[in-house]
């Protein structure tokens, strides 16, 4: 059985990217405009999470905080895929319990063996 | 003086005031005389311009991905389909077809072997039968000559009968010994009269048989021997074809990799462009009204720098991406080519192998069957060779049966003759008669009883060779189940034929369409060219018109990209009013900066 990754952003062409990396990997992807349309989509069995940063309604942080709080996919792992490369964005994302953090553009090959490290 | 904003609205609780409606009138005022501004008008047409530059390249790039995304699926349906294809021709069907020829090939060494085998045993059939109708033919004459050897021991007996050496009832018993004799000998004649008639009408089918052996199973054997080795070759080379077509469509689907991460581009381009119409938006602001000031100059001519910058990036990676999918799309037309020809579906979009090889089988289970038939003639036909040479022997032994009452009457005829000595000269010649007749039933009956033994080993190796009869008839229902598997496989070829055609052309139709949308570079440009000249004609309108530098432009490479992190600190830097600084090229691209925590 495959795994389901849930795909994070506002930006269609990212999400295509990053879907485009995985379904060619043979992961099943869920895509989400934003933190609160991904919120609905997490009934489903979702094994990782990708998430960008900046999303309007609902971004990346707190959404972060929401699966490890609030969902029943609290231990999965979670990767924040963004333009920042602030360290106090990434220490923010990192206290709210993202696993990794990866800067855009991002290489399939890249993305593919984080996704592969953190599901082992 | 009221500000040049936008007219607050008025609270939904209660009327406005007198002054509350005062204040909204005065504010639409001014707000309207101010978007009358030349240097607005032109600032919000290229904003508006920008905005839906934005969506439309949005648009183009999230085609080019679903492009790229169908693509990734019909390469993987070919390589799939194509899979399929070759385990027709070297997968387990093929392998048990190639294993049904190995069979027919020790099919035809094994009729070749028999036959020389069979050919030994009907000769064997043939002589014996000969023989013993030969031997008992001289017997029978001997046999008709003894009645003379009865008239003779008739008068003899006459002649001393009531007398002292009355001989009782001697003649009566040569007679009819004269007579069984000639009747058993009569019966030993019709039964190997009937076997050779047997014998005969079996070697007709045999002959029949030997001809077809030898002319066609040996063409046979050559033939199956070239069908194995085509098959062999052609095998190889589909399994060849197979691993260097995978090989190629990882390496596109890799290239394919590379094209989406060209597009990821597209997304800072997408925030340079938000960031411009954000900075310039808050140019209009900040002058509430008022005529463009010097510092609006700077901002104007910035976002106009950041475009340039951006136009040129984008404008670069689509012509790389626009390259990209060229090459692929070349590759993509020599891998179909390729591996339509290796898997021979350029005759007539069929595989012209898998069709010969059906109409080979055909002729080879063609070939089986007649020989097979012919066979199982012959083997009917010699089922019923043992119960006629059983009855043969039965005759025969009977004639052994005659020989004891022959020396018995030999014998008595003999002591006869010597107790009356000089006159019972003629009993001795009935003694002697008999005793030839004896001794020549004996001879011929031995010799009949080897000759019947040849036959019935003759006859046996005929019968074991019946015994294969099962497996023979498993191998032409293999046969027949690996024509009717080639049959299926030419068609599905046919079908597969069709379908690799239609995924080959929806590749390229899907990779033609990327490329269609990738044309959005030349969009871009255009939409740049034109929010430039808008920039340059409101620079002219400001008082004073100020040439200052602009930040360099950055060149996007493939070892330096233009982060989004340096994107955003300009347009902090332009938002706070500081100083433009230089782009710093950030070496290598994003995705570098991993971190697990």
């Amino acid at each position: 059985m495959p795994k389901t990754i849930l795909t994070v952003d506002d930006s269609i062409s990212m999400r295509q990217a990053v879907s485009f990396a995985l379904r060619a990997a043979g992961y099943d992807v869920i895509e989400a405009g934003d933190g609160t349309e991904a919120v609905t989509k997490l009934s489903q069995p979702i094994h990782m999470v990708i998430t960008d940063l900046n999303m309007p309604r609902m971004d990346g942080i707190e959404l972060i905080k929401h699966v490890r709080t609030r969902s029943p996919h609290k231990h999965i792992p979670i990767l924040m895929l963004t333009t920042e490369s602030q360290p106090a964005k990434k220490e923010a994302a990192k206290a709210a319990g993202a696993t990794c953090w990866m800067v855009k553009p991002f290489r399939p090959e890249q993305l593919l063996a984080v996704v592969s490290r953190v599901l082992a | 003086m009221i500000p040049a904003q936008e007219p607050s609205k008025i609270p939904a609780s209660g009327a406005p005031s007198r002054m509350e409606a005062c204040v909204h009138f005065l504010q639409r005022a001014v707000f309207s005389r101010s978007q009358n501004q030349p240097w607005i008008k032109g600032i919000n047409a290229v904003i508006a311009d920008l905005e839906n530059l934005n969506h439309t390249t949005e648009a183009g790039f999230v085609a080019v991905g679903g492009n790229l995304m169908s693509f990734l699926t019909a390469s993987r349906q070919l390589h799939s389909d194509i899979k399929g294809l070759t385990a027709l021709v070297s997968g387990q069907h093929a392998r048990e077809a190639c294993g049904a020829l190995v069979s027919v090939q020790g099919f035809v060494r094994e009729m070749q072997v028999r036959s020389v085998e069979d050919g030994h045993a009907f000769a064997t059939l043939r002589l014996a039968a000969d023989s013993i109708h030969r031997r008992f033919s001289t017997l029978g004459k001997m046999a008709l000559s003894f009645q003379i050897t009865a008239i003779l021991a008739r008068i003899e007996t006459a002649h001393l009968a009531g007398s002292e050496h009355d001989v009782g009832n001697l003649a009566d018993e040569v007679a009819s010994c004269g007579t069984n004799i000639q009747e058993r000998v009569e019966q030993v004649l019709e039964a190997a009269l009937a076997f050779q008639s047997r014998i005969s009408s079996t070697l007709y089918e045999v002959a029949r048989l030997g001809a077809l052996q030898q002319q066609e199973l040996p063409a046979l054997l050559s033939a199956v021997d070239l069908d194995l080795e085509m098959f062999e070759t052609r095998q190889q080379n589909a399994v060849s074809a197979s691993v260097k077509l995978s090989a190629d469509l990882d390496s596109v689907a890799t290239d394919l990799g590379g094209i989406a991460t060209s597009i990821q581009f597209h997304d800072i381009t997408r925030q340079q462009v938000e960031h411009v119409v954000e900075a310039l938006a808050a140019v209009v602001k900040d002058a509430a009204g008022a005529p463009l000031s010097t510092a609006g100059v700077v901002r104007v001519k910035v976002q106009k720098a950041q475009l340039g910058s951006a136009s040129a990036a984008f404008c670069q990676s689509t012509r790389r991406i626009d390259r990209e999918l060229e090459d692929i799309a070349i590759r993509v037309g020599e891998m179909a080519f390729a591996s339509k020809r290796i898997l021979g579906l350029d005759h007539n979009e069929k595989d012209s192998f898998l069709d010969e090889m059906q109409h080979r089988f055909e002729e080879v289970l063609k070939k089986v069957r007649d020989s097979l038939a012919l066979e199982n003639a012959v083997r009917d036909i010699t089922s019923g060779f043992d119960a006629l040479c059983q009855r043969l022997r039965a005759f025969v032994n009977q004639v052994h049966a005659i020989e004891l009452q022959l020396s018995r009457i030999s014998i008595n005829a003999a002591i006869s003759a010597s107790h009356i000595g000089d006159s019972g000269e003629p009993l001795n010649v009935v003694a002697t008669a008999m005793q030839l007749l004896q001794n020549e039933c004996a001879s011929r009956s031995t010799e009949a009883e080897t000759d019947l033994d040849s036959i019935g080993h003759a006859i046996q190796a005929l019968i074991t060779e019946d015994v294969g009869r099962a497996s023979r008839a498993g191998l032409l229902d293999n046969l027949d189940s690996r024509l009717q598997d080639l049959r299926s496989a030419s068609a599905s070829s046919a079908e597969a034929a069709g379908t690799i055609a239609n995924l080959s052309d929806t590749l390229c139709a899907n990779l033609q369409a990327a490329r269609d949308h990738s044309g959005i570079g030349a969009v871009f440009a255009e939409t740049i060219d034109r929010c430039s000249l808008a920039f340059d004609s409101i620079n002219s309108m400001a008082r004073p018109a100020w040439s200052l530098h602009a930040p360099p432009a950055v060149e996007e490479s493939p070892d330096h990209r233009y982060t989004m992190q340096a994107e955003r600190d300009i347009h902090e830097a332009v938002l706070s009013g500081m100083a433009p600084h230089p782009v710093e090229e950030t070496p290598a691209a994003g995705g570098e900066d991993v971190e697990f925590f």
